[in-house]
C-alpha cells in the first residue's frame, strides 16, 4: 500500500473512532450507532476490497474518502454546541458525490467523460456553495437555539436567507442524484448479460438511495442539509451503505474472474491446444458469446475453432473485439463482451493466454516439422548407404567376378588341351596363373560379402545372422524368431549392429559363449546379443557402439548397452517396424 | 554322342542355367567329351520351360538369376527328373542351410566347375 492509501485510511479509522466513541459516550440509541457505524465500514471494507483485489484501484480510495466524508457528518452534528460545529458542518455532506462517483464510475474508477463527470462536478460544486453557506450564513444562536454555539465566520444572520439557499441547493443535489440513478439504470438496461452481471446490487442500492434522498430534499430539504433523525435517516443510511457493498462484491466478482483467468493461463502450461482456448475462456470470463477466431494463411482470413470462416457481422450490445499479431501479421481475433475492456488486466490477460496458445501451437508445429525433415534426411542418408552397397554388391558379382570366373574356367580349358609331358612349363604357369585367380576371386568374394551379403538381399536377416555366426570363432547360440524379409533398410542396420557387435566380442570380450536374440515385439524388431566375456563397454568408448547407436536412430531407434566390468556385456537394439518416421518408403532394387 | 557305360564317371544330359551367355559357353566347352550339353537358359523361367522340352538329367543352375532365385526352381527342376547342381560366385558358406534344404544334390562354386566335379556330386547323392 502506498503512502496516500495509508494516509486516507489512517483519516478515516481516526475519525470514525472519534466519532464513534463520542457516541457511545453519549448514550445515542444503538440504531443510530449501528446505521452510523455500518455505512462508515461499507465505504472502507469497499475500499479495502478495492486495494485487495484490483491493484491499484481508484475506487479503492474514493471509498475511503467516503467514509471520511461521512464520519465528519456524525461529528458535526456531535459537535452541535461548540463552535467547531460549523467548521464541520461546513465540510459535511461530501459522501453524497462519493457515492455519485462510485455509481457512475464503477467498476473501473477511472472518470467517464460527459453526463457522468458533468454530474459529479456540478454535485461537488453544489455541495462546496452549501459549505460557504452553512459557514458564513449559519448563526442558530440568533434563530432561537439558546444552547447553540455562536459562529463566529457568519457574516449574515439572515434565517431566511440561509433556509431558502441551503433548500435550493438541497433540491438541485436531490435532481443530481436522480439523474445519477436514471443514468445507471439506462446503462443497466441497455447492458449486456456480462455487463449486468458485473453490475450486481449496486443499480437497485443507487435507485434507493436516489429515491430516498430525492424524497427528502424536496419534501424536508432543510433537515436532509442538517441533521436527520428520524426513519428516513435510517433507510437512507441503508442505502447508502449497500452502493459501497455492491461495489466491493461486483469487484470481488471480477477479481475470482481474473482468479480465474490467471487459472487458465498456469493450467494451459502444459500443452495448449486452439480448440480448448475458446471454452476455457467463456467459463472463465462467464462470457458465453465469447468467440476466438485464429488467423488462416491459405486463403487469407480468420477461421474459428470448429473450423468456420469469419462472416462479417453487424456488432451484437456490448460487442468488443481484441486484435492480436504476430510478427506483422494477424494471429488471432477475439470477440468478447466490452465490459471485460473496461478494465485494461483483462484485456491483456485474454491477450495473453491466445497468444500462448497460439505461440505454442506455432512454435510445437514448427519444431515438429523441422524434427520430421531432420529424422527423414537421417533416414534417406541411411538408405541412399545401403542401396549403394548392395549396388556396389552387384556390379563387383555381375561384373568383375564373373569376368574372373570366365577367366578362370578359361584357363582350365586351356590347361586340358596342353600335355605336361610335353610342356611342363605351360602346363605349371598356367596352374600357377589359375591358383593365384582363384586366391583373387576369394578376395573379391569376401570383399562382397563385407559391402553387402548376399544372404542378405536374397534371404533376408533370417537367412545372413547364421552366416556372421559362422565366421566369428566363439561359440555362438542363436535365436532368431523372425521369419520373411522386413523394410531391407531395417533388415541391413539390423545385420549390421549384429555384424558389428559380434565382431567386439570376438575381439574384445574374451567371451565364451555368445547369444544372439532376433524377434519381434509388438511393432518393434528387436535384437540383443549378449555375451559371458569381461564387460566394461560403453558407448564412447571407440569400440563402434556410437556408430551404431546412431544407425539405430537413424531408422527411429533405440540402443541400449549393459556392460558392467567382469559381468558380460548386453547389446539391445530395438527398431520400429511399423510406423517408421516419415514413411518416405525405401528405394531398393 | 553315347553314353560311356564303361568307365566309373557318372554322366549324361545337362542343361546349363545362367544369365550370362560367356560363362554358359565355356561350361558347355568344359563338359564336352563326357557330358552332353543339350540345352542352356539364361532366366528362371526359361530353365523350367527347357527342363520340361528337354527331360535333361542334370541342371547346372546358378543362383543369382535374373527373374527368381535358384533355390526356389530347384523343386519343380526335380520334378522333371532332373538332378540340380547349383553354382555361384558366392561361397557356400554366403547361403548357410539354404544350400542342404534347397533340394539340390550339390553346390560349387563357379571357377570350380568341370566335368568330373559334376558327376562327383551327381554321383555322390544319385
Amino acid at each position: 500500500m502506498n503512502r496516500r492509501r495509508w494516509f486516507a485510511l489512517t483519516v478515516a479509522v481516526t475519525v470514525t473512532l472519534l466519532a464513534q466513541l463520542w457516541l457511545l459516550g453519549d448514550g445515542v440509541e444503538a440504531e443510530f450507532v449501528i446505521v452510523d457505524g455500518g455505512v462508515t465500514l461499507a465505504f472502507v471494507l469497499a475500499g479495502l476490497g478495492a486495494w485487495w483485489c484490483a491493484g491499484a484501484h481508484p475506487i479503492g480510495t474514493i471509498s475511503v474518502v467516503g467514509a471520511t466524508a461521512w464520519q465528519i457528518g456524525t461529528l458535526a452534528m456531535l459537535t452541535w454546541d461548540r463552535p467547531v460545529t460549523f467548521v464541520l458542518d461546513a465540510g459535511s455532506r461530501y459522501h453524497e458525490v462519493v457515492l455519485a462517483a462510485l455509481a457512475l464510475f464503477y467498476p473501473t474508477g477511472r472518470r467517464r467523460s460527459g453526463l457522468p463527470t458533468t454530474l459529479v462536478v456540478a454535485m461537488l460544486a453544489l455541495l462546496a456553495a452549501g459549505s460557504v453557506i452553512k459557514l458564513l450564513a449559519q448563526q442558530p444562536a440568533a434563530w432561537g437555539c439558546d444552547e447553540c454555539a455562536t459562529n463566529s465566520f457568519a457574516l449574515s444572520e439572515s434565517e431566511s436567507f440561509f433556509g431558502d439557499s441551503i433548500e435550493m441547493i438541497g433540491r438541485a443535489l436531490g435532481v443530481c442524484v436522480a439523474a445519477v440513478a436514471i443514468l445507471v439504470v439506462i446503462r443497466w438496461v441497455r447492458g449486456s448479460v456480462p455487463a449486468r452481471r458485473a453490475a450486481g446490487l449496486l443499480p437497485l442500492a443507487v435507485v434507493v438511495w436516489a429515491l430516498f434522498y430525492v424524497q427528502d430534499t424536496w419534501l424536508r430539504p432543510i433537515d436532509a442539509l442538517l441533521v436527520e433523525g428520524d426513519n428516513a435517516f435510517y433507510v437512507l443510511g441503508v442505502a447508502r451503505g449497500l452502493i459501497p457493498l455492491s461495489v466491493l462484491s461486483g469487484l470481488l466478482a471480477i477479481g475470482v474472474r481474473q482468479a480465474r483467468l490467471t487459472h487458465l493461463l498456469a493450467g494451459l502450461g502444459d500443452n495448449p491446444r486452439r480448440s480448448e482456448l475458446e471454452p476455457a475462456l467463456r467459463a472463465a470470463l462467464g462470457d458465453s458469446r465469447l468467440e476466438v477466431w485464429w488467423w488462416s494463411n491459405n486463403p487469407p482470413g480468420y477461421v474459428g475453432t470448429s473450423g468456420e470462416r469469419l462472416t462479417p457481422l453487424p456488432p451484437g450490445i456490448g460487442d468488443a473485439t481484441i486484435e492480436l499479431t504476430a510478427g506483422g501479421r494477424p494471429m488471432a481475433m477475439v470477440r468478447l463482451d466490452r465490459v471485460f475492456l473496461d478494465d485494461p488486466r483483462f484485456a491483456q490477460a485474454v491477450s495473453n493466454a491466445v497468444r500462448l496458445v497460439g505461440d505454442h501451437e506455432r512454435l510445437s508445429e514448427q519444431v515438429r516439422a523441422q524434427l520430421d525433415e531432420v529424422r527423414a534426411s537421417r533416414r534417406r542418408i541411411l538408405e541412399a548407404a545401403a542401396n549403394e552397397r548392395a549396388r556396389l554388391e552387384r556390379d563387383l558379382h555381375d561384373g568383375s567376378q564373373q569376368r574372373l570366373v570366365g577367366l578362370a574356367l578359361q584357363l582350365r580349358l586351356m590347361r586340358r588341351s596342353v600335355d605336361p609331358s610335353t610342356s611342363p612349363e605351360l602346363a605349371e604357369s598356367i596352374d600357377l596363373a589359375s591358383k593365384n585367380l582363384g586366391e583373387a576371386l576369394a578376395e573379391l568374394r569376401e570383399l562382397a560379402r563385407g559391402i553387402h551379403p548376399a544372404a542378405l538381399t536374397d534371404g533376408g536377416l533370417s537367412a545372413a545372422l547364421p552366416l556372421i555366426a559362422d565366421r566369428v570363432p566363439v561359440p555362438i547360440e542363436l535365436c532368431i524368431e523372425v521369419d520373411g524379409r522386413l523394410d531391407p533398410t531395417i533388415e541391413s542396420t539390423v545385420y549390421f549392429v549384429a555384424s558389428e557387435a559380434l565382431t567386439n566380442v570376438a575381439k574384445h570380450s574374451a567371451a565364451e559363449r555368445v547369444r544372439v536374440e532376433l524377434r519381434t515385439d509388438h511393432d518393434s524388431l528387436v535384437l540383443a546379443v549378449t555375451d559371458d566375456g569381461c564387460g566394461g563397454a560403453s558407448v564412447d568408448a571407440g569400440t563402434g557402439i556410437a556408430g551404431l547407436r546412431d544407425r539405430v536412430e537413424a531408422v527411429g531407434g533405440v540402443l541400449w548397452l549393459e556392460s558392467p566390468a567382469k559381468g558380460g556385456t548386453r547389446l539391445v537394439a530395438e527398431v520400429p517396424l511399423g510406423a517408421v518416421p516419415n514413411g518416405d518408403g525405401a528405394q531398393h532394387g | 554322342m553315347a553314353r560311356v557305360w564303361d568307365t566309373p564317371l557318372v554322366t549324361g544330359r545337362v542343361l546349363i542355367v545362367d544369365d550370362h551367355a560367356e560363362f554358359r559357353s565355356i561350361v558347355a566347352q568344359l563338359l564336352l567329351g563326357s557330358w552332353t550339353v543339350v540345352g542352356e537358359a539364361g532366366s528362371a523361367e526359361e530353365a523350367l520351360v527347357a527342363a520340361g522340352a528337354l527331360r535333361p538329367d542334370v541342371v547346372i543352375l546358378d543362383i543369382h538369376l535374373p527373374d527368381r532365385l535358384g533355390f526356389d526352381i530347384v523343386d519343380e527342376l526335380n520334378a522333371t527328373g532332373a538332378a540340380v547342381v547349383l553354382t555361384s560366385t558366392h561361397a557356400a558358406g554366403d547361403f548357410g542351410d539354404r544350400l542342404a534344404r534347397s533340394g539340390a544334390v550339390g553346390f560349387v562354386r563357379k571357377e570350380q566347375l568341370s566335368s568330373g566335379v559334376l558327376s562327383g556330386l551327381v554321383a555322390w547323392r544319385g
